[in-house]
Order: C-alpha cells, then structure tokens, then sequence
C-alpha cells in the first residue's frame, strides 16, 4: 500500500513540548500487513497493556506468533476488506482508527462521529463512519 | 536484518549498495493487473505507458511480461489498454 | 487600530504547514509566489485552495521555479504589495541570487522554510542547513518550536518587516516533518484582530531622479529604479545601510513580540530568546527549533534529580541578539551548543560559532563545545539528549571538555 512510512502520535490531557519519535508506544498500529515481513513493528513493545493492532485477515493469535511478541495484546481487523466493501477503496485509515478506539478507549464514537463528518462531505462521512463502526465491531483480540 | 553501516564504512557520495533491481518496490501494490491473452493484441501501449519500466515487451519471445516484482498497481495499463484486455484485481496476500 | 485586551480564540488542529498557510491567509497578503517542495507543500497547497475558494483576495502565481517565486514576490513587493512565499532545502538555495536581491531592495517579503537537509546525498527530512547556509543574505530569521509559534510568527514577521525602520525580509523556520507534518492543538486569533495588529504597509518617502519625493514603491506615475548598478564608491554605504536596519529590528522584535502578547496572551521569551530555567544554571544546552521542546522535558527531569541545568532557545537567529545571549548566559559554566546542520571544515556548526563570537568578549569564558545532531531528519532520543547533560555536567566537574565537537547518534 505504497512507500512504507512511520507515524507518530502523542495523545494527552497536559501540553505536549517534546517532538522526537516515540521508544517505547503504549499502541502501535500497522496499516499495511506486509510490513510485518520488513519493519521491525513491535520494537519496543514491552508492557502487558500495550496494543498491538494490525491490519490482518489472520487471527491475532496467529499475528502474535508470527511476530514472536510475547507482551502487548495483540488485535486485527480486516481492514483492507472493510475498507473495499464499503468505500470501495483499499483505504484503511478509518479502519483502523475505529480499530483503536476499541482497543483503547482513547476516543469515545460520538467524538470520531463529529470529527468524521466535518472532514468527509455528506455520502463519504456516512460511509466512514460506516467503515468505523464495522471495524469496531469486527476487531478481535487474543 | 544486518546492522548499518558505520561513516567509515560506506562509499562515498551515498553510492548505492544495491540499484533499483533490488529494491522490489512490487510489495507496495494492492490491486495487481491480470491479463486476458485472448483479448491482447500486442499493441505494445502498456509497455510504453508502464510508469515502473514494469511492463516488458520481449521481441524474442513474442511475449509481453508482466514483472509483478516492480509493478506498484497504479493501474495505467489497464485504463490505457485499446483491447480492454487488463484487469485490476486485488491481490491476495 | 488600539487593541488592548485579550481576544477569543479559536482552537483548530493544525499541522506546521498549515499554521503557517493559516496565518498568511488572514495576513491579507496581495501577492503569493511559490513553487512546491516537500516539506513546505502543504503550505503552498492549503493557500491555493484559500485561493480557489474565494477566501483570500491573493493574486497566486505559480512559478517555474523557486528562483523566479521570489524574483515575481520581490518586483510585487517593490510595488508596495505585501508578499508572501515558502520553500525548503534545495528551493531555497536555488533562490540563493534573489534572498540578496530582495534584501538589498528592502523588500519585506515573508518566507516559510520548512527547514530540510540539502542534497547529496538526497534527503527530504529536516535539518538546518537550508535556512542556515542563507545566513549572510540579510534575511531577519526566526525559528519556531512547535505550530503554535508557527502561526504567529508569521503574523508577526509581517509586521517586523514592513517597518519602516527595517524594511528587511523574514525567514521563518519550522523543522521539516517534525513540525511541517505535526498536528497540534494551535489558537488562532480573529481575522480582523490579526489585520489590526499587522496594520497596513506603510512606505517610507525617497528622492527620486525626478527630483520628486514620493512613497518608496514603483509606480509609473513616479517612476523610480531600485537597485540599480553601485560602483565600488557607493555599494558599501548600502550596505552599511541594511546592517542599521537589522540593529533597528533587533528592538522592534522585542516590542513585536510584547505587542503580540497583550492580543494573543502568548509570547516567546523577549522575542529574540527564549531562556527556560536557566537563571541559575551551571551548564545549559543552546538550541534552535523543535528540539528545544524535547530538551525542555530533560531539562525537568534533570532539575527533579537535583542538577542545575536550563536551555537558552534562540529564536531569532538574524539578528544576532548578542546583548541579551551574553546576559542570559553571563553565570553559566559550561555550555552544549546543538547544531542541526554542518559548516563543513568549519569545525562545528553556525550555532557554535556564533555563540563563541557572542561570548569572546565576557570576561568570564565558559567552556563552550557543540553538539551535532538531526543531519537528515535523524532521530535524537530523550536518552541522547540527557547524555548531552551529562557530558556537560561532566566538564564542569572535570574543568575541561575531552571532545569541542560531539556528533549525536552518529555511527562510529
């Protein structure tokens, strides 16, 4: 799904000054599934309550094993198929942004509902909201 | 995955350890061009169109190959194909 | 117009690039001239569609290259036009020519630099060296830490450089990805409070060869020639002339930056430093740009374990704030200067070496030494950046420094 690329991200309640990449991720999450064979993904995972969510038909007890990653909770979602049926696009972003909010909590559905609406035009909105909301019900954890 | 090079240990003016034949750029595709033989007519516009040099006509064999380790799926062949004889497909993992 | 008290702001979730593109949209800027490079094209994308949309009165001109962008802002701009552009690394050296140009001509155009490494190797991620290699082109040049000093920075620029007391164009630096490409949480003021507090240009008079006084601008109906040829007798008195103007904006970028405050509630240091925790410091680092930010949380964790220790971020780096970085630093011990780009052969990098000249004259010498970093938008953990600390607070134990010019993270 393109040129491979990391991302990071830094949610909290108090002001947040610094700007490096981020060590040691309490979620990583993986959009495209064949990063798994060339990035070292869960580098740095090592907390029980980390998540580890990936875009992935397989089960995550078999995304755990192929990871060989013992800490962490490992969750997939077949985001890539969601994305297609229902956008018709292999875009997976609001997929696995739904993926997260199941996983973590950080953000409450009536947040990415508003959130989703004002930045995709009436038929997309519905339909990635549509895609969220599958995401969070398909998402599984081992 | 070995480790990285050191300053002292890499060539000059960042020559490449490998060329672009190495770098399988192939893996990036979602959706992968089919082709239907019978529809093709050798017309030889995908060739010319592949943005990738993914797509080779080989006078030799009388073939068009299709190099599915280089092709990123943009799917250029198969909007450009007279014969309509490309399809994108999704490529199964 | 008079604003005294604090105005309600709006939080938006904006990148760097798009603080910057917000900013000019409500700076009323007459003209835009601009060539995309990443990873300023966030800037020159979101302006456009600002344009398209009909929400700015901008006359948008896309150009064959970085080189013409600023030759078409800096005739517009000599028209009396306010202009505005952005570039990154390779674009702003091929405007190399003009940056000197436009500031000879005295035209205060303001620039967004996405800083980026320069090629060879190619590079596109962030560091220093663009906006530092253009020091000498009498460009004002200021460098933010996050998006919110991004967006009014870029106001404020409007309003350093249209002064008639300066008249010199303004580089404004935000660290390409880490800031450029980074959502954060910025306040942006009323449009009509930042048009009150940019106010309108104003235009000094000059004598023309018509022998008439009228407003410094080109204009058919007083037609004038700005920088034409000067012959060895008269070219250094001009450029003596621009040196005064960036002594002038020393002073107006401390009342800018005061001024700012009363509207927005924000200020950054005086304007020119920003000194964090550093009042009784024995060692401190000196930075420029994002990585201030990190170093502040390392500056916390250190001063929790009982070491005394600050960071001087330098915000404006043209002109050199000589008088407040001497005074800010007159009882530190021992300073780690951080240097996001190479002065090759020049043992160490810009930052190092101004901060050296800036304190030669104090009477009592720090140990100074600099710490390379970031060189092609390489990664500086939080350990790396304590280690700088603790080397420092090693030479001040040990009285002297092992190494003057460290590279972080660089493989050995």
């Amino acid at each position: 799904m393109g040129a491979p690329v990391t991302a990071f991200t830094r949610v909290s309640t108090q002001p947040i000054r610094i700007h490096c990449a981020i060590y040691d991720p309490d979620v990583v999450v993986v959009l495209d599934p064949t990063l798994l064979k060339t990035v070292p993904v869960v580098a740095g995972i090592n907390k029980e309550d980390d998540n580890i969510i990936i875009n992935s038909k397989d089960p995550p007890a078999k995304v755990r094993q192929d990871l060989r990653v013992t800490k962490g909770r490992v969750w997939t979602v077949p985001a890539t198929q969601i994305a297609i049926e229902t956008l018709g696009l292999p875009i997976t972003n609001t997929a696995m942004l739904g993926t997260v909010a199941r996983a973590t909590g950080l953000v409450k559905m009536e947040s990415l509902e508003k959130i989703v609406r004002e930045r995709f035009r009436a038929d997309l909105g519905e339909k990635n909201m549509a895609v969220i909301k599958r995401a969070f019900e398909e998402a599984t954890k081992e | 995955m070995s480790r990285e090079k050191t300053w002292k240990e890499i060539s000059p003016a960042g020559v490449s350890s490998k060329s672009s034949i190495g770098f399988l750029t192939g893996d990036w595709k979602t959706y992968a061009p089919i082709r239907d033989l019978e529809k093709c007519t050798l017309c030889l516009q995908c060739v010319m169109f592949c943005p990738d040099g993914a797509i080779r006509w080989r006078p030799e064999l009388g073939k068009i190959e299709f190099d599915l380790g280089f092709c990123k799926g943009c799917g250029i062949c198969a909007n450009e194909c007279p014969a309509k004889a490309i399809k994108m497909v999704l490529e199964q993992e | 117009m008079e604003i005294t008290k604090m105005t309600r702001q709006e939080t938006m979730a904006l990148s760097g690039d798009e603080a910057v593109a917000y900013a000019a949209k409500q700076s009323d800027v007459d003209v835009v001239a601009a060539y995309p490079i990443t990873p300023q094209t966030i800037i020159v994308e979101k302006f456009s569609e600002y344009v398209a949309n009909g929400e700015v009165q901008t006359e948008f001109v896309c150009t064959e290259s970085e080189h013409s962008a600023l030759a078409t802002c800096l005739a517009a701009s000599a028209t009396g036009a306010r202009t505005f552009t952005a570039s990154a690394s390779a674009g702003l050296a091929l405007m190399h020519e003009m940056l000197f140009v436009a500031s000879g001509c005295r035209t205060p155009i303001v620039m967004a630099i996405a800083n980026r490494a320069l090629s060879a190797p190619l590079n596109i991620h962030g560091d220093q060296s663009d906006s530092m290699a253009e020091r000498d082109s009498g460009w004002i040049h200021l460098y933010v830490e996050n998006a919110q000093e991004a967006y009014d920075s870029i106001i404020q620029a409007f309003k350093i450089a249209e002064d008639t007391n300066v008249m010199l164009p303004v580089i404004v630096g935000l660290d390409g990805f880490t800031l450029s490409h980074t959502l954060e949480n910025v306040e942006v003021l009323p449009d009509d409070i930042v048009i009150g507090f940019i106010g309108k240009r104003e235009l000094p008079n000059v004598l023309t060869h018509e022998g008439k006084t009228v407003p410094f601008k080109l204009d058919p109906d007083n037609p004038m020639t700005m920088g034409p040829i000067a012959l060895p007798n008269y070219y250094f008195e001009f450029k003596r002339q621009q040196e005064e103007a960036m002594k002038n904006a020393l002073k107006l970028i401390k009342e800018v930056n005061s001024e700012y405050a009363r509207v927005s509630g924000r200020s950054y240091g005086d304007g020119l430093i920003e000194c964090y925790r550093l009042e009784d410091a024995d060692v401190a680092a000196v930075c420029v740009g994002s990585t201030a930010g990190t170093i502040k949380a390392t500056v916390d964790e250190l001063r929790q374990e009982g070491f005394k220790v600050g960071l001087l971020r330098l915000r404006t780096f043209r002109p050199l704030p000589i008088e407040e970085l001497r005074s800010a630093l007159r009882s530190v011990k021992v300073i780690g200067v951080m240097d996001k780009s190479m002065s090759f052969g020049g043992e160490g990098g810009a930052v190092f070496h101004e901060i050296r000249h800036t304190l030669y004259d104090v009477e009592k010498h720090p140990q100074i030494v600099d710490y390379i970093y970031g060189l092609g938008g390489r990664d500086s953990s939080p350990r790396e950046l304590r280690r700088v600390y603790e080397d420092l607070l090693t030479i001040l134990r040990v009285g002297h420094a092992k190494k003057t010019i460290n590279y972080i993270g660089l493989r050995e």
